[in-house]
């Protein structure tokens, strides 16, 4: 339906060459090179941010806990570890953890706080305690006073056994009675010639005599019952004494040993209880030490400097130290957990194989990043931690409870049966920082609800900067900044103006600097490279130039094969003549870290109907919801704006064509809305033109994002086909401030070879795609009948008539459905 | 041809039961290896004490104090069996680490005869005596006033040493000598072996080491009448050299058919 109905006017002309491209330029930056510049520390426009970490590292109360939000690059590690060091280091240091036996309840070890540096001097001390005892307690069990004493009571008690059991031997032998051994006791035996009676003797006898010896025999046979059941009651007595004799012995030189220690610590009264309760247990377990003297030395070492301590059974002295903390200045502990698992976090308990079975102790408590940074702050991503298994909420429970428990994985799913500890908790005082994304951010808050009560801060790192002169300065300084301390080239003057134009760039706002600070750094390095390679001692802004290219050209393969199909038109788009009902798209391909745009046609067909626009791509699930919202708006622009007498009687269809993947977003909704009204008016469209920008109810065309990419992936085509001077892409006025196009397309916008035309409204973008005045409503309320609007508005008519004459000729009966004319 | 000098002593355990022959080898492990060339044993089935459980309604008494009916003769047997199998074993498991050889032998008749007779060419003999009580005893050296052999000087010191026990030596003068000097505690003189035994048998004992060559006790009866006062394990030394001691109706060499034989080859 392409057809000429009049002259069209010339192409619009479109923005000068002077808007495309925001440069920086070197000479304001008063620098010749960055080694002459004083370098910037710190951070440039992230004063919200600075702030919220600021208070969040200060404060006292509990709960201030910061979540840091901000997209990947800005420096939101580097500025939470500057700024919790400096806040750390005014705070005081914290307390020394130990973990000691509780000698009542083996399982449930002591948490000890300890002034700090203290908890290594108490080890220390402990070990030599041990040390000491093992030997002094062995050579005082191996003095002659101790032995005299010993077999002092072992021949009371002996004697208490043996008399009687001699009496009752000789009582036994006067009365002519054997005492005989079995396997299972006793026998008592009459003696008959020197030898036991033996059974037929004993037959033959008298009965009387036979009363006479079995009489004998039991009487005995009580008084030996008797003596033997003494036996126990003596043993028991015995075993009393000699312990008795040992505490004796060994607490006199445990006491000595212990008073050494306690007056060490003599100010720490947690120390002085718990030296109590390790003498108390140290002079009832006194055989420990005697034990450890029977075991062979084996070394080439004299046994006086043998390290007992290192014995496993003197482990219930040991001091376990959870964390200590060198006296010195005071300063906070700042420490980041990189793999915030549960047992790195609370710390845990490890077991050791013993004969098949796993066992524990106190000293096998290893402590985790919550001990290492209590009094202190804790720096997280947010991410880690939140796919470790119950890190997170191990997390919480400790901030709430605010004290560490240590409990494993293994306990917590009840893998595990073998024996465990219940240690003390210790209190926590800390403050967590939680690194992450503005999403996840986002959905703790709308999905934990205890997240907002524990991180009540958040410090919002912004993604750029306004682009005035000072902050470019600063930009520089930064840049400055960087080289010296990552030991690179210095930057001429060109370079960082060329580096700033790239942060614009990266911005996607020709008013704004970005602050992804990671992108422009990866650039920098890269043009060292180079200029290494080039034996230059400065980085040049060709440097910089070549590595940005570089950097596109590393991930534009697919980006060259779809400019390749559609050069050889395997992918159909026209870049020459006009057509109705069709047009060019433009959308931004994400692959990866690269961003590009490609064209896209858009086509138009329109018949008579019952007012159905059909959205193609919404039909087969290829657009995604905002692309269909875009398509119900410019559906009611035409609803709205046209025929407004008679009934929409279209039907119409939108297609992207040759599109396989899904498409969102509504930034070709205007370029839809033309090729409706082309196909409605038979007016062709300019096909050297691509358009973008989304389009409300009113016909205003509004900002899109992207418009670089879109207008460059255009322009990369028409250079492919040949530059006419009649291409170029329709834009929403909004993004003027966004544009910043690469040089190539801003020198053919300079030589007249390509176009950036801004446009407000869908009347303007028609106008210069078709060269036909839009038209507008007249006093009579009609528009002017040559006028796009005013075809437009007869076609629909016509439908609408059309549509009412087949009405009136099928209405005998003929039902056309229940949407018959009033179907919007 | 010269006869290779030996390394040891050869030791031989006799008891009536496996709870006397465990207390004997507890002796005799705390020797030193190189101590004993070789270790026997010989569980013997004393003759008198069947037969006196034989008796109608004996009764036997328990180290706990209680007291049950005799066994009957198959539940003796079938002890003897049990015993003989744990001596053997305790036997072996002290002998094996050393890899000393080991002879496992079982008899019937009297402890002392018997042990005695089997001991023939063994250097020392030890009789098991089941401990009474767990209350450390002394290490008593039974001797003449002449020096004792230089093997027990050793072994009761080895011992002491061991046992961390006090050694005490009972001296039994021999006919004609005197008294020397005055009786230290650790040196105790007697006129008499019964003035000895009587002695012993108040005394709370963990080992007698005594000899036959040179010794005080002059017969088989004099032994039990030693093992019986010391109510603990008796080490006698000389052993072998007792064929003067052995009672007239004693068959010797002993019938070979009699005796059980179980040796490490």
């Amino acid at each position: 339906m392409a057809g000429k109905t009049r002259k069209k006017s010339a192409l619009p002309a479109g923005l000068s060459f002077k808007r495309l491209r925001a440069e920086c330029d070197p000479e304001t930056l008063g620098f010749d090179t960055t080694a002459s510049l004083k370098p910037a520390r710190g951070l440039t426009g992230q004063d919200r941010a600075i702030d919220a970490i600021k208070l969040s590292a200060n404060i006292d109360h509990k709960d201030f806990n910061l979540y840091v939000l901000g997209r990947e690059g800005t420096g939101r590690h580097t500025a939470v570890a500057r700024l919790l060091a400096e806040a750390a280091a005014t705070r005081p240091l914290p307390s020394d953890w130990v973990y000691v036996n509780n000698f009542d309840a083996p399982h449930k070890p002591h948490a000890m706080q300890l002034a700090p540096g203290t908890a290594a001097a108490l080890k220390l001390a402990m070990q030599h305690l041990v040390d000491d005892l093992a030997n002094d307690i062995p050579a005082l069990f191996e003095s002659e006073d101790y032995q005299t004493q010993r077999r002092a009571i072992e021949d009371e008690f002996g004697q208490k056994h043996e008399e009687p059991i001699a009496e009752f031997s000789e009582q036994a032998h006067a009365q002519n009675v054997a005492l005989l051994r079995t396997p299972m006791g006793f026998m008592l035996s009459a003696v008959v010639d020197g030898k036991p009676i033996k059974p037929e003797v004993y037959e033959a006898l008298p009965p009387e005599q036979r009363k006479e010896i079995d009489e004998k025999i039991e009487k005995l046979q009580e008084q030996l019952a008797d003596i033997l059941k003494h036996g126990p009651q003596l043993e028991k007595e015995h075993r009393q004494r000699i312990e008795e004799l040992h505490a004796a012995l060994a607490e006199q030189i445990v006491s000595i040993r212990i008073k050494e220690v306690q007056t060490q610590f003599k100010n720490a009264e947690n120390i002085l209880a718990y030296l109590e309760k390790t003498r108390l247990d140290m002079v009832s377990n006194a055989e420990l030490f005697l034990m450890s003297a029977t075991k062979p030395n084996g070394g080439p070492f004299p046994e006086v400097i043998h390290k007992h301590h290192q014995d496993p059974r003197f482990d219930r002295y040991a001091v376990n130290i959870m964390v200590s903390h060198e006296a010195g200045p005071p300063a906070a502990p700042v420490v980041t957990e990189d793999l915030p698992s549960v047992s790195h976090l609370t710390g845990r308990i490890e077991h050791i194989s013993e004969m098949g079975t796993l066992s524990t102790n106190f000293t096998l408590i290893k402590p985790g990043a919550l001990h290492r940074a209590n009094g202190g702050y804790l720096v997280i991503d947010a991410n880690r931690i939140l796919v470790e298994p119950y890190a997170w909420d191990t997390l919480k429970r400790c901030l709430q409870s605010q004290s560490i428990s240590i409990t494993s994985l293994a306990e917590r799913l009840s893998l595990s049966s073998t024996v465990t500890l219940e240690p003390d908790p210790i209190p926590l005082d800390i403050r967590i920082i939680l690194v992450g994304g503005r999403r996840l951010h986002m959905l703790l808050l709308h999905l934990d609800p205890e997240f907002g009560k524990l991180f009540k801060l958040e410090a919002d790192f912004e993604d750029d900067l306004p682009r005035t002169a000072k902050n470019t300065r600063a930009m520089a300084r930064l840049v400055a900044g960087y080289a010296a301390k990552e030991n690179l080239k210095p930057l001429t003057a060109a370079a960082v103006a060329a580096l700033l134009d790239h942060a614009v760039r990266l911005a996607d706002d020709s008013t704004k600097l970005t602050l992804e600070l990671s992108k422009l750094t990866d650039v920098m390095r890269e043009a060292d490279f180079y200029a290494t390679g080039q034996k230059q001692d400065l980085i040049s802004a060709d440097d910089i130039d070549h590595a940005i290219r570089q950097s596109v050209l590393r991930g534009s393969r697919i980006k060259e094969r779809m400019q390749e199909a559609v050069t050889r038109k395997t992918i159909l788009i026209d870049v020459k003549g006009q057509s109705v009902g069709q047009i060019n798209g433009l959308s931004v391909f994400a692959i990866g870290r690269n961003h590009f745009g490609r064209p896209s046609r858009i086509t138009a067909r329109v018949r008579m109907g019952t007012g159905k626009l059909v959205d193609i791509e919404r039909e087969v699930e290829l657009g995604g919801p905002l692309h269909s919202k875009g398509v119900l708006i410019l559906g009611s622009y035409l609803a709205t704006h046209y025929a407004l007498d008679v009934p929409i009687s279209l039907h119409a269809s939108l297609v992207f064509e040759q599109s396989y993947g899904g498409i969102d977003g509504d930034s070709a909704s205007s370029a839809e809305l033309y090729a409706l009204l082309s196909a409605l008016s038979g007016v062709p469209i300019r096909q050297g033109l691509a358009v973008t920008g989304s389009v409300n109810q009113n016909g205003d065309v509004q900002a899109i994002g992207g418009v670089n990419e879109k207008i460059e992936g255009f322009f990369d085509i028409c250079m492919a086909q040949g530059l006419t001077g009649e291409q170029g892409v329709l834009i929403p006025a909004s993004n003027i401030d966004h544009l910043m196009l690469r040089s190539d397309v801003v020198e053919a916008a300079k030589n007249g070879d390509f176009n950036v035309i801004p446009v407000k409204t869908i009347d303007q973008g028609i106008e210069a795609l078709t060269g036909v005045t839009a038209g507008r409503r007249g006093r009579n309320g009609q528009f002017p009948k040559s006028s796009i609007n005013g075809k437009v508005e007869a076609q629909l008519h016509a439908y609408a008539e059309t549509r009412r004459k087949f009405a009136d000729q099928n209405n005998d009966g003929l039902d056309i459905g229940p949407g018959n004319g009033t179907d919007q | 041809m010269k006869t290779a000098q030996r390394a040891g002593l050869r030791i031989l355990v006799g008891a009536g039961s496996f709870a006397d022959a465990a207390a004997g080898l507890r002796i005799v492990e705390q020797f030193p290896r190189s101590f004993f060339a070789g270790l026997g044993g010989i569980l013997v089935e004393e003759v008198d004490m069947i037969a006196t459980s034989q008796i109608p309604n004996q009764r036997i008494v328990l180290l706990s104090g209680k007291t049950a009916l005799a066994p009957s003769h198959a539940q003796l047997r079938s002890h003897f069996r049990a015993d003989a199998r744990a001596f053997r074993r305790v036997l072996v498991r002290a002998a094996t680490p050393h890899g000393t050889q080991w002879t496992f032998m079982q008899d019937k008749g009297e402890l002392v005869q018997t042990a005695l007779r089997a001991a023939a060419g063994w250097d020392v003999l030890v009789l098991g005596y089941r401990h009474l009580h767990r209350i450390p005893g002394k290490i008593i050296v039974l001797q003449t006033s002449r020096n004792p052999s230089v093997e027990m000087e050793e072994a009761s010191s080895r011992l002491s040493k061991q046992l961390s026990a006090e050694r005490i030596v009972f001296s039994v003068r021999q006919n004609g000598e005197k008294a020397i000097g005055a009786r230290a505690s650790k040196n105790l003189q007697f006129d008499t072996l019964d003035d000895a035994l009587r002695a012993l048998t108040r005394q709370n004992a963990q080992v007698v080491l005594t000899e036959f060559q040179d010794g005080p006790l002059h017969s088989q009866t004099d032994l039990l009448r030693l093992l019986e006062a010391a109510r603990c394990p008796v080490v006698v030394f000389g052993a072998s050299d007792t064929g003067s001691l052995l009672e007239h109706n004693t068959h010797f060499p002993p019938v070979a058919n009699k005796t059980d034989h179980d040796t490490d080859v």
